[in-house]
């Protein structure tokens, strides 16, 4: 079903002009950028990343960039908070940049706490955008296949398809469930609305066990053994896709060489 | 005489001790047959089906495919070759695209990977999902996703192909889409068993009908036999198809001189007028 006002980072994957890259090149190229951007520690190589991600997400995989940076927002609160708390300290405050009083201590921010502040911020959102590079351009199905390639259990990967197929189907039910409890007036004040809400979990975890028996009958009907085999598809990797990784790794040895330079 | 594909035997099924769902059940079931399953809701056809895939072992009696006794060694055999669609499409998609989705059965049967992949997408063709292919069922619509759950079980490529309810919750057109499908896999050779409260589509479809009622087979004939028992009928809660109607009262009334079979389509029945 078209839910057009939820359209999440999943939809993204399905749609992202990087699709068609070689999986398992995608995954590790995510993750080595996300390993180099912490194990760098530096302004640089973040800043560097993160423009860089920019581009790939938003200039080669044609996401919209309003979409990007509206998913780039949800974790904007938290890492802006989390650099807030790093950057302000208590105390008397000698020597600081910015001071105010606050209540019996003073709030104030010095030249070293402001740069670890920037510092850290720009890390975790470097981190993220290198993340979102395999979130946004790599469906559920295909990760999972990387998985199986680094030998995790076959169990987990079976749980992690199931598991991510039904997410969507109890969120409909659930929708459903809503929908017609609020239709009868099951949300009309706060009381009522706690007691709807607990009825309709009660009642999806009933629902869901009765089911459970249905979808395992249509898993035996085609042939289910206790093995879930689940089509992958080979995406060849090609030179076009490598010249990408080239260019970050040429961006980053830049990066160094001046960082060198300077220091 | 048409080969004889499956053949149950005194087939009866509990769920638990005290009430049998299914009550001594005997038949066959010969190659391209258009057989419709009538019956009140919980009359037994839904368990039925699943005891003729396999999905279910029966109480007592048996299962042979093709003469071969089913236990549960050779089991496998029974499900590779009679393939269910399920009534609620939501209850069979498991996978995240609809490629892979289609190529689980194939996958499942062990076969090379290239003909997983050729019949998957012949599947897709023919089900007209070659749009949706790279896309996740859960971003597709019902009508969509009854189609994938068809395109399941024809990439299985079945002997026989049961389809439980599948008129319930499609609109008129895909429907009518339905029809032409089942028309299709009957051209095929395959055998096709539906279950539906619709008894003007089964009389316009089967050559066969079946019924259950209370978990016991009570009327197995051809589609004029059963519609004409009006005590058969009655007992199961079913209707007259309205076109039989429609054709006995004109009979009745003098406009249909000939004698014959009430027609079973549309167009038939203005040759006759």
């Amino acid at each position: 079903m078209h839910r057009g006002h939820e359209i999440s980072a999943d939809t993204y994957s399905y749609l992202s002009a990087l699709r068609e890259w070689n999986t398992t090149y995608k995954v590790a190229f995510s993750v080595g950028a996300l390993v180099t951007v912490i194990a760098a520690d530096s302004v640089g190589v973040s800043a560097v990343t993160l423009l860089f991600m920019l581009f790939l997400s938003v200039g080669v995989g044609k996401i919209p960039a309003r979409d990007y940076f509206r998913l780039m927002k949800i974790p904007l609160a938290f890492i802006l908070l989390g650099g807030a708390a790093i950057t302000a300290q208590f105390g008397s405050g000698a020597d600081s940049l910015f001071r105010t009083r606050f209540f019996l201590t003073n709030l104030y921010v010095t030249q070293s706490s402001l740069t670890l502040g920037i510092h850290v911020t720009l890390k975790a959102f470097s981190a993220v955008s290198a993340l979102y590079l395999m979130t946004l351009s790599t469906p559920m199905g295909e990760i999972i296949s990387v998985f199986r390639k680094i030998r995790v259990p076959v169990l987990i990967l079976e749980l992690m398809h199931l598991i991510y197929r039904y997410i969507f189907i109890l969120s409909e039910t659930n929708q459903r469930q809503k929908d017609s409890a609020g239709s009868r007036l099951g949300y009309c004040d706060l009381k009522t609305s706690f007691r709807t809400f607990s009825g309709e979990l009660a009642n999806l975890l009933v629902l869901s066990m009765k089911k459970a028996e249905t979808y395992y009958d249509a898993m035996e009907a085609r042939g289910y053994e206790g093995n879930a085999l689940f089509w992958e598809e080979t995406k060849p990797l090609t030179a076009g896709q490598l010249l990408y990784a080239g260019l970050y790794l040429a961006l980053l040895l830049g990066t160094f060489c001046l960082i060198g330079r300077r220091g | 005489m048409r080969e004889k594909i499956l053949e149950v035997d005194h087939l009866s099924f509990a769920y638990d001790r005290d009430r049998d769902t299914l009550k001594d059940i005997c038949l066959a079931i010969y190659q391209r047959e258009k057989i419709a399953v009538l019956g009140a809701n919980g009359a037994g056809k839904t368990t039925f089906f699943l005891n003729l895939n396999g999905v279910r072992e029966p109480t007592n009696g048996e299962i042979r495919y093709r003469g071969e006794t089913i236990v549960r060694k050779n089991i496998n055999r029974l499900r590779r070759n009679v393939g269910i669609v399920f009534q609620d499409a939501d209850s069979q998609i498991i996978a995240s695209t609809v490629k892979a989705e289609v190529a689980f059965g194939p996958l499942n049967m062990k076969l090379p990977r290239e003909e997983v992949e050729e019949r998957t997408l012949r599947a897709v063709r023919e089900m007209k999902l070659e749009d949706h292919v790279m896309r996740p069922p859960h971003y597709l619509s019902g009508g969509e996703k009854k189609r994938v759950s068809i395109a399941d079980i024809l990439a299985m490529d079945s002997e026989v192909m049961i389809f439980d309810e599948p008129t319930a919750s499609l609109d008129p057109v895909n429907a009518q889409v339905l029809e032409e499908v089942l028309d299709q896999i009957e051209q095929k050779g395959k055998t096709v068993l539906l279950s539906t409260h619709d008894v003007d589509f089964a009389y316009r479809f089967a050559q066969r009908v079946l019924v259950f009622c209370g978990g016991e087979l009570i009327g197995d004939g051809t589609a004029e036999e059963i519609f004409r028992d009006e005590s058969l009928l009655r007992k199961a809660n079913l209707k007259k198809p309205v076109l039989m109607q429609l054709y006995d009262l004109l009979k009745e009334k003098g406009k249909i001189g000939k004698p014959g079979a009430c027609p079973k389509k549309i167009s038939d029945f203005a040759a006759l007028l």
